[in-house]
């Protein structure tokens, strides 16, 4: 009987409109669904490597400088009670403080007299270095200072200061094969001492002397070992969260700012959760535009289905007959969307595995059981839209 | 089952019609197993008392009930089941799916009581001179034979009052005679009761009551 009345309301039907609005409701499907596996296995996994650390950033903070620290009522310098508070805070996996000089360092090359650069040096935690290199070692009596300078002063230097004063450019070897002295000067005592460029920092920008030497250099030319820091460097589980900046804010610290605007885990939520927006207007869009082909049709089939209850058919045997065609139709978009999902996941494996970021395979379990629920939700919309269509052709 | 209709009056009846009627404004009893001539020139409302019996129309002064049951208190599935086995009806327009074929005509509505098959339609098809015409698309039948597939899916289902509204208009005077022959076998197999409006003939169904509407 079934089979006759869909032979009825559905003849004559404009078939195009519909498989227009059945792609479009497949589309839409599957780009929901594709949001949602994209978010479990990309999203969930930036976030686990949050977690472990393994999208973690160095930052580097000091105190803002305000009128306050300017006139000397409050310290530009953290403290150990305000080391141990960042040290406590969830976000921070690991903080240490930079130690300076505290006595005047001096910068000259043999072959270039006329050059003597005034230095900043400071010691950090080796757990902060990008590697140790080999040489990383100070004890005292040693001669000769090992030194890890920031790649940015090189880069700095060959891009900028040799061009415009008509010095030569360097190459890190030739510099780290370069015999180069500094002038340690304090406290009425001067002394020259070799230093050796053993490594180049990404990391931090400063001149980094191991904390041995630099503890031995303060208290023989500078005013002996610090208790406050100008400067500290921690490393962030995610520089973009939001608890992180709130706090900076509200201490009134201050780091590289781009570190805190721009971060993967922070772009690629949002783009996941403007991907999930779409998803879901489109996935609407379609639905409604589906509903409405098929609330076209029932209109389209009115005097049928007004002859057919003249004749005697029920309400219920109608729905059936309309739900008959329908729910197959969009059983069989969502078991097709399932298998678009799958082939575009595993597309979309292999084209993120070439850019280096590599993704659990498969489709996430989730995702079948969001297929589910979507089609149930439709379906039970689509029953409840079809039954009022023909209760008002039937009144 | 018996059809009362008590000072039942649709709004498109004009007045004229209504002084002379025996039905409109009047109490009426149909009484089970009876067959009942309704004669009335056309545009006298022939087609309105069958939509009223049959509940197509609804709207109208007075009370009409189906075995003492008041038709106002029905709703959509109490008439889906009187007319699936209550009233069988040939319209005079006779409410065919077109681009259907005559089978498909038929058995749309005997699948909703299943009381003859395919071999019993096509039979009774025979019978009508329409065995080879039976599926070929309604549009593509003259209408003598458009009327004769309306009277074979009257035949097709279980009835109480079978109600044939001018249901020869298109048939030579042979062709009555069998569809007639027909007719009263399976008004006689049910015990069925027969109404047939028309221009004063009753086409030798032996009525045994007339009614001026």
């Amino acid at each position: 009987m079934n089979r006759l009345l869909r032979h009825i309301i559905w003849r004559g039907q404009d078939r195009q409109a519909f498989v227009f609005a059945g792609l479009g409701f497949l589309l839409g499907l599957t780009f929901l669904l594709l949001s949602v596996q994209l978010y479990n296995r990309v999203y969930s996994d930036l976030r686990a490597d949050l977690k472990s650390g393994e999208m973690s950033r160095y930052l580097v903070f000091n105190k803002r400088i305000g009128s306050a620290q300017v006139m000397g009522k409050a310290s530009p310098n953290f403290n150990q009670a305000e080391l141990d508070e960042l040290a406590e805070q969830p976000f921070i996996i690991e903080v240490a403080p930079f130690r300076a000089n505290s006595f005047v360092v001096a910068m000259t090359m043999e072959q270039f007299e006329d050059m003597q650069v005034m230095l900043p040096m400071e010691a950090v935690s080796d757990n902060f270095l990008d590697t140790i290199p080999n040489g990383w070692l100070w004890e005292p009596g040693d001669d000769r200072i090992p030194v890890i300078i920031s790649s940015e002063f090189i880069n700095l230097y060959n891009a900028v200061l040799a061009p415009s004063m008509n010095y030569p450019r360097f190459t890190r070897e030739f510099i780290q094969q370069y015999p180069l002295e500094i002038m340690l000067i304090g406290n009425g005592k001067k002394r020259s001492m070799p230093i050796k460029v053993v490594g180049f920092s990404d990391r931090i920008l400063s001149v980094l002397v191991p904390g041995d030497f630099l503890d031995w250099a303060n208290r023989e030319y500078g005013s002996g070992e610090r208790t406050e820091f100008s400067r500290v460097i921690a490393q962030v589980a995610d520089p973009g969260s939001a608890e992180l900046k709130s706090f900076l804010n509200n201490k009134d610290y201050q780091t590289s700012q781009d570190a805190l605007k721009s971060t993967a885990a922070g772009a690629l939520q949002a783009l996941l959760g403007l991907m999930a927006f779409l998803g879901l207007l489109f996935f609407a869009l379609a639905t409604v535009i589906f509903l409405m082909a098929f609330e076209l049709t029932i209109s389209r089939a009115r005097q049928e289905i007004d002859l057919l209850i003249q004749l005697g058919y029920t309400l219920p045997s109608l729905i059936r007959a309309v739900a008959g065609t329908f729910i197959p139709v969009m059983l069989g978009i969502c078991l097709l969307s399932m298998l678009s999902l799958t082939a575009l996941v595993g597309f979309l494996g292999q084209k993120l595995g070439e850019q280096g970021l590599v993704i659990e395979p498969g489709v996430w379990w989730g995702v079948w059981v969001a297929a589910l629920l979507f089609a149930a939700l439709v379906m039970l919309l689509s029953l409840w839209r079809i039954r009022n269509s023909l209760l008002s052709l039937a009144r | 089952m018996k059809i009362r209709l008590n000072k039942v009056l649709p709004p498109n009846i004009p007045d004229s019609n209504v002084r002379n009627s025996h039905v409109w404004g009047e109490d009426l009893v149909l009484e089970p197993g009876s067959r009942v001539l309704v004669n009335a020139p056309s545009g006298s409302g022939k087609t309105t008392l069958i939509h009223v019996l049959y509940g197509l129309r609804r709207e109208f002064s007075g009370s009409y009930s189906v075995n003492d049951r008041d038709t106002r208190q029905m709703g959509l599935n109490d008439w889906a089941a009187l007319r699936q086995s209550g009233f069988s009806v040939v319209f005079q327009d006779l409410r065919l799916f077109a681009k259907a074929s005559g089978m498909e005509n038929i058995q749309l509505k005997a699948l909703l009581q299943p009381v003859v098959n395919e071999q019993n339609i096509r039979d009774m098809a025979a019978r009508l001179g329409m065995a080879d015409k039976l599926y070929r698309p309604v549009h593509t039948l003259s209408q003598g034979e458009r009327q004769r597939i309306a009277i074979l899916r009257a035949m097709c289902q279980p009835f109480s009052w079978l109600l044939l509204d001018e249901p020869f208009s298109h048939l030579d005077e042979a062709n009555i005679a069998i569809a007639r022959t027909l007719i009263l076998e399976r008004v006689e197999e049910q015990g069925a009761a027969l109404l047939l409006a028309g221009l004063g003939f009753d086409y030798g169904f032996s009525t045994n009551s007339s009614i001026n509407l």
